[in-house]
């Protein structure tokens, strides 16, 4: 695995090679002229040695002060400082030289990484150095993990994928801006509806649902599983529940819709039309396992479904996010012919994004159905937590449910004390209002619902 | 030649390398990320319940003792961040005698605590032994946010007991259509959660929640984390918000469950038909000088949830005071040391008599 130093390295070592192989080539540029100028000819080459000769003993010093990592950090700035420097002055003077004898010499354009321009001279190199400080920015992102509790860091996580996941967009986006192609459908087809739903994932932190159909056959194959291994033991009785998993198969298959309404009354009359089968049954403890399995099977399905309608909606709600942002930027581009970096056009779609958010959060059916998926979703944990009881009932074990009991208890008790005390502090009031001495009034007061500590224990005034 | 482009990228590149190198220095330094200095000792306690006194080297100018009750949502340590964004540093050093009640971590055992547990129970041993240690009748109540409503109840059950009220960015009237948490309450299922969570509703769901109000504040926060981290007070204040957001304590079931549907569900204290442990909670009761302290900006506890405090009480000594800024900005931001302590204080020493 890779450390922070390694990938700090990565990076000056890129930038150093990217500068070599410009060099070399500009070398080979002079050397295959055929032309005899060789005053000029020595003088680029000069100018690439002493270049080339600074490079190196730049990159030597750098190299040696990362070996101490402390020193590494500090030092990086004055460093770039100085590297930035000499880039300018070689370029001015390259440029310069290249201006005065090009056509004296013959010399052929090297073949750089682009068109040779200065500024993309330069700024090829500067990439380089933006890449170590993407890399640079990782760690320091790792190292603000450690630092962070381990509840909030999934949080960061998601933000950190999300942003990295959108840069990847990046490219295809500025092109977009560029041209003025801002229309949904054209988004789509860069930025897909997939791709989408995954960074509103990440940022609202849902669990994507996904293939709804496929997520409920498999929910019914585990507990279909579920089932025949405990038949093995208990002999049929599960008709009436395949009759209407089948019924209900059938009715998916053929793809009506609204899907999530017709799901989800499906699934509640299914509960329903289970119970009087289940009356009916004989009492103990594996009816109340089977009942209480087949209850969770539909509390599942029922989270399944209202899950992935409440997401459909937010998903919905924010789909002209991007769309919006390009048409911002397309713009504010036609107007300046500048191109907005990565960061502020993702800050600006992230702020789109929420604004149509906050309208469908703010809607009625909305808070409905949050409340709805709430309450499933906390139902199922509590059929878990009693499903989990009744399998380890025969065991030595105290359940919650027992500690319910104790908690309940232990509050009822606590409330006993406090109107104990209440009351002897009454009766306290109105034997000194009858003017007779007080009850242990200088005592130390140790009591079950509250006692001084130690360290200040001082008598009252 | 470009040269003042490839300059103007010159510096561009140096100042990202800046803001790293500083960021990666920063963030390499952190060892510990300490909330809540102020030195206190804890003075009382019943179960996971505590009361801090918090030191102070003098005399306070202000010889009322203050209570201050906060939400059982989040952790009171907001109000005492860092020692330069500390609220309670503030107030001692603006001459208070400041008392903090700690609510704890409620776990399965306080599932049945109520709401009678903590206002008639918590909140008045505490202002008992306040009185008692201090040998007075009447102490100074500050309540904040949930705290504020429990102080507003407590106030109008146990007048005698009070000398002032201050409540700091606390709902009274629930019936709101701006927040949207009162908006989302209103529709909850809050039985079904309170059981579902087996009585005991953990803080991160809670965090959820609160986090669904503004849901890309955390990307917006992250994203701007270069420059922040560049900045080592900036960096610190970041990583103990952090710890801050994290540490949210669960609910006692039955406390959460009647304060939902009775407050949020129900506005039954602003109605006149809360009652607690029997007694009708009217809030006409109260007469001792009021504070009213609302956050402009607050989208968690919105002004118009507040404001109506000053009319549902007879105090004839009554004063309500905007504050900019948003709920969490009132203990932290830099107005609020700068400000609202100060503020707080005057109100209290022009009625220390």
């Amino acid at each position: 695995m890779k450390n922070q130093f390694d990938i700090f390295f990565e990076g000056q070592k890129k930038a150093m090679e990217f500068w070599n192989n410009l060099s070399s080539q500009m070398a080979e540029s002079v050397k295959t002229n055929g032309h005899d100028n060789k005053k000029e000819k020595e003088e680029a080459q000069d100018l690439f040695t002493e270049w080339f000769k600074k490079q190196q003993a730049f990159f030597e010093q750098a190299m040696q002060s990362g070996a101490n990592p402390q020193q590494a950090f500090e030092k990086a700035p004055e460093q770039v400082q100085q590297w930035m420097e000499m880039q300018n002055d070689f370029a001015k003077r390259w440029v310069d030289f290249y201006r005065e004898n090009a056509e004296k010499m013959g010399l052929k354009m090297p073949e750089f990484p682009g068109s040779y321009q200065p500024s993309t001279f330069f700024e090829e190199g500067v990439k380089n150095w933006k890449n170590w400080m993407e890399q640079g920015n990782q760690w320091a992102s790792q190292q603000v993990l450690d630092k962070m509790p381990f509840n909030m860091r999934p949080h960061y996580t998601n933000f950190m994928e999300t942003f990295d996941f959108m840069r990847r967009y990046w490219e295809p986006m500025q092109r977009l801006i560029q041209n003025g192609l801002f229309t949904k459908d054209m988004v789509d087809k860069y930025f897909t509806p997939d791709a989408y739903q995954k960074v509103v994932n990440q940022m609202m932190g849902f669990r994507p649902i996904g293939n709804v159909s496929e997520l409920i056959e498999n929910i019914n194959q585990w507990f279909e599983n579920y089932f025949s291994f405990a038949q093995q033991g208990a002999g049929e009785w599960g008709t009436v529940s395949d009759a209407w998993k089948e019924k209900m198969r059938e009715y998916m298959s053929k793809g009506n819709l609204p899907f999530f309404e017709m799901a989800s009354d499906f699934n509640n009359r299914l509960r329903d039309q289970m119970l009087p089968f289940y009356n009916i049954m004989a009492q103990g403890r594996q009816t109340e396992m089977a009942k209480l399995m087949r209850d969770l099977q539909f509390a599942y399905i029922a989270f399944v479904l209202k899950s992935a309608e409440l997401q459909s909606k937010v998903y919905e709600a924010g789909q002209f996010a991007l769309p919006d942002t390009l048409r911002d930027f397309y713009k504010q581009y036609k107007d300046k012919q500048e191109m907005v970096d990565y960061q502020e056009f993702f800050q600006h779609f992230v702020n789109k994004l929420e604004n149509s958010l906050l309208e469908t959060l703010h809607a009625d059916d909305y808070s409905k159905l949050q409340s709805e998926v709430a309450a499933i979703g906390t139902q199922i944990k509590s059929m878990t937590d009693k499903a989990t009881e009744l399998m380890g009932a025969d065991l030595p074990f105290l359940t919650k449910t027992d500690g319910d009991d104790f908690a309940k208890e232990v509050n009822a008790l606590r409330r006993k004390v406090r109107t104990l005390e209440q009351k002897i502090a009454d009766m306290e009031k109105a034997l000194l209002l009858a003017s007779k001495p007080a009850v242990a009034k200088e005592k130390e007061e140790t009591t079950a619902s509250g006692r001084r500590t130690a360290s200040t224990a001082s008598k009252k005034k | 030649m470009s040269n003042n482009q490839s300059t103007n990228l010159g510096d561009q590149i140096v100042e990202r390398v800046n803001t790293v190198s500083d960021a990666l220095r920063n963030i390499s330094g952190v060892k510990d990320v300490d909330i809540a200095t102020a030195p206190r000792k804890t003075v009382w306690e019943d179960g996971k319940v505590k009361l801090y006194h918090f030191e102070r080297e003098d005399k306070s100018r202000i010889s009322t003792p203050v209570l201050v009750s906060y939400a059982l949502v989040n952790r009171w340590e907001m109000m005492d961040l860092q020692p330069n964004r500390s609220l309670i540093r503030k107030l001692v050093s603006e001459g208070m005698d400041i008392y903090l009640i700690d609510w704890g971590y409620p776990t399965r055992i306080d599932r049945y605590k109520t709401l009678e547990d903590y206002i008639l129970g918590n909140i008045n041993d505490c202002v008992d032994f306040i009185r008692s240690e201090h040998n007075i009748d009447q102490v100074n109540l500050l309540g904040v946010c949930q705290g504020g409503t429990f102080s507003l109840i407590y106030s109008a059950l146990f007048p005698e007991k009070v000398k002032n009220l201050i409540t700091l960015v606390t709902p009274v009237d629930f019936d709101n259509k701006e927040g949207l948490l009162f908006k989302w309450a209103k529709d909850m299922d809050v039985d079904a959660i309170v059981d579902g969570f087996g009585g005991i509703v953990p803080g991160d769901f809670l965090n959820t929640g609160f986090d669904l109000l503004k849901p890309m504040n955390k990307t917006r926060k992250y994203l701007a984390l270069p420059e922040t981290m560049a900045d080592q007070g900036k960096l610190m204040n970041f990583l103990r918000m952090e710890h801050w957001v994290a540490d949210s304590p669960a609910q006692a079931g039955e406390t959460y469950r009647r304060f939902i549907k009775e407050m949020y569900q129900q506005n039954k204290l602003v109605k006149g038909e809360f009652e607690l442990g029997g007694r009708k909670v009217n809030l006409n009761n109260i007469k001792v000088p009021i504070l009213t302290i609302y956050a402009k900006e607050d989208h968690i506890v919105p002004p118009d949830t507040t404001k109506p405090i000053n009319e549902l009480v007879s105090s004839k000594d009554k004063e309500l005071m905007e504050f900019p800024g948003g709920h969490i900005g009132v203990f932290v931001g830099s107005r609020s040391q700068k400000v609202l302590a100060p503020a707080i204080a005057q109100w209290l020493a022009e009625r220390d008599k």
